[in-house]
C-alpha cells in the first residue's frame, strides 16, 4: 500500500505526528492502536511490529 | 503612605471583551470542526443555523465593544487641584499651647479620588529632612482634620512633623482642614479615642509622642502645605459598566451553555492517545513551574527582595510561568491542538488577543503607567499575555515548517 503518514493517520484515527513517533521508534503504541494499525494496513501485528533480529 | 486605587477601567472592560471574544471564539472553533474530511469526527454541520448566526452577530458586537471601549469608558480627566501654604506661630506657655487650632478651607468640584498632600514643618527645618527629625525638635502635636460641611471626618491623622500624602474619594463641596495642637497627654488621649482611633491606640500614641519630655514653653513658626489634587478616575458609571459586563457575561455564558448541549458530544476536542499522554506531562511540567515560582516569590516577597514590582504581581507571574509550560510543551509535541480542531483558527484568535494586549501595553508605557512608585504595576501583565501568545503562534509556525518538510520528504 502506497500510503503517507497522513493517509495512515487520518484512517486510523490519530495525529500524523503520533505515526511519525512510531515509525521513528519515540512513542509506543497501545495494543488497541496497534491492531487499528493493522486493521488499517490489512497486515498482522506480527508483520509491522515484530522486532527485527 | 501613599494610597492608589484601580485605575484603567476601560481597560478592564478592554480586556473582559477580549476574553468574551476567544471564549467565544474557541467554541465556534469546537462547534465548527473542519478538520480533514477523513476525520470521523462529525463537523458542526449539525449545528442548526440559527445557532451559528447567533454566535456571529455576538462575536461581532463583543468585538465592536472591545475595540471601541478605550473609547466609550475613557478615564474621565478630574483637574480639580487646591494648593495653599501659609505660616502659622504656635506659642507654648506654661506647657499651654496658643492657639489651640486653625483651620483653612478647600473645595472641590467634582466627586471623585483626589491625592491629598500636606505636610507642616517647623521653619529653619527641610520638608526632605523630615524623616531623619527627631521627635525632641517638635515641641508638640499637631493633629488634622478635613472634614465636609456637615462636619463629618473624611481623614485624619497626628504627627509631630510631617510631609505625606494620601488618597481619599471626597465628594463635591466644601471642606475644612483643622489642625489641633496638644501639648497635654491627656487631652490628646481624650481626643484620639473620640475622634480617629481606639482607647488603647490613643494611649499607644500618646506614648509614642511622649509629651512628659518634648514640651516644651517657647514659640515656632510652623510652614503648611495643602494640596488637593484630583487623581483622575471619576467615573461615575464605573459601577454600571462592571454591573453590565457581568450581566453580558452571564447571558453570553447561559447562551455558550444551551448551545453547547445542542451540539453532537463527538465534536467536543479530542486528541489520540500520544496526544493526552504528552498533555499530561505537560500539566504536570506546568504545575511544578508554579509550584517552584511561587515558592521563590514567596522567600523573595518574605525577605524583601521584590524585584521591582509588586508581590501580588510576582505571585501572577508564578501562574503565567505555568501556562507558558504547558503551553509550550504541548505545543512543541504537537499536542495543543485536538485532532477534530482547526489550529489555524484557534492560532490566528490568541495571536489577535496577543496584539491586542501588546497594543495596551504599549498605551500603557506611553501614558506612564507602567512605574507607580519605582515599581511595575500590573499593566506589566499585558506584556505578559501578549508573550504567552504569541509565543504560541510562533511555536506552532516553527512546527508547521518541520511538518512541512517531513511531508514533503515522506
Amino acid at each position: 500500500m502506497d500510503l503517507s503518514q497522513q493517509d495512515l493517520a487520518d484512517k486510523v484515527g490519530v495525529s500524523r505526528q503520533t505515526i511519525n513517533a512510531i515509525e521513528k521508534g519515540d512513542y509506543n503504541p497501545t495494543i488497541n492502536l496497534c491492531r487499528a494499525i493493522c486493521k488499517a494496513l490489512g497486515k498482522t501485528l506480527d508483520e509491522i511490529f515484530w522486532e527485527e533480529e | 503612605m501613599n494610597y492608589y486605587p484601580a485605575k484603567n477601567v476601560h481597560q478592564k472592560i478592554f480586556m473582559t471583551f477580549c476574553k468574551i471574544y476567544l471564549t467565544i471564539s474557541k467554541v465556534c472553533c469546537i462547534l465548527s470542526t473542519t478538520g480533514n474530511k477523513h476525520k470521523r469526527r462529525k463537523d458542526a454541520k449539525n449545528m442548526k443555523q440559527h445557532h451559528k448566526v447567533l454566535l456571529g452577530i455576538i462575536l461581532s458586537i463583543c468585538l465592536v465593544l472591545a475595540l471601541l471601549s478605550g473609547v466609550i469608558f475613557k478615564d474621565k480627566e478630574n483637574n480639580n487641584t487646591s494648593d495653599q501654604y501659609w505660616k502659622q506661630t504656635i506659642t507654648i506657655e506654661n506647657g499651654k499651647v496658643s492657639p489651640e487650632s486653625s483651620s483653612i478651607d478647600f473645595r472641590v468640584t467634582e466627586d471623585g479620588n483626589y491625592n491629598i498632600a500636606y505636610s507642616w514643618v517647623p521653619e529653619g527645618t527641610n520638608v526632605d529632612d523630615i524623616v531623619n527629625m527627631d521627635r525632641s525638635e517638635s515641641t508638640f502635636i499637631t493633629v488634622i482634620k478635613i472634614t465636609d460641611k456637615d462636619g463629618v471626618t473624611k481623614f485624619s491623622t497626628s504627627a509631630g512633623a510631617v510631609n505625606l500624602n494620601t488618597i481619599n474619594y471626597l465628594e463635591a463641596g466644601d471642606y475644612t482642614a483643622t489642625y489641633y495642637y496638644f501639648t497635654d497627654r491627656d487631652t490628646f488621649v481624650e481626643y484620639a479615642k473620640k475622634h480617629f482611633c481606639s482607647e488603647d491606640e490613643a494611649y499607644d500614641l500618646a506614648d509614642f509622642f511622649d509629651f512628659e519630655n518634648y514640651v516644651k514653653d517657647g514659640t515656632t513658626v510652623m510652614n503648611y502645605n495643602l494640596s488637593v489634587t484630583g487623581e483622575g478616575i471619576a467615573n461615575s458609571g464605573s459601577p454600571l459598566i462592571m454591573i453590565g459586563a457581568f450581566i453580558a457575561i452571564f447571558v453570553i455564558t447561559i447562551i455558550l451553555v444551551i448551545v453547547g448541549k445542542k451540539a453532537k458530544t463527538d465534536s467536543l476536542p479530542e486528541f489520540d492517545e500520544r496526544q493526552e499522554i504528552i498533555r499530561g506531562k505537560g500539566f504536570k511540567y506546568g504545575f511544578f513551574t508554579i509550584l517552584i515560582s511561587l515558592a521563590l516569590a514567596l522567600l523573595l516577597d518574605s525577605a524583601n527582595m521584590l524585584p521591582m514590582m509588586h508581590s501580588s504581581l510576582l505571585y501572577t507571574l508564578s501562574i503565567f510561568a505555568g501556562l507558558f509550560v504547558f503551553a509550550e510543551y504541548c505545543a512543541w509535541n504537537e499536542a495543543y491542538f485536538a485532532l477534530n480542531q482547526n489550529s489555524n483558527y484557534i492560532v490566528i484568535y490568541t495571536s489577535l488577543i496577543g496584539v491586542f494586549n501588546l497594543i495596551i501595553f504599549v498605551m500603557n508605557v506611553i501614558r506612564g503607567n507602567l512605574f507607580e512608585d519605582g515599581k511595575l504595576t500590573v499593566s506589566f501583565l499585558n506584556l505578559i499575555c501578549a508573550l504567552l501568545f504569541l509565543s504560541l503562534f510562533v511555536t506552532c509556525a516553527i512546527k508547521k515548517s518541520i511538518n512541512a518538510k517531513e511531508e514533503s520528504e515522506d
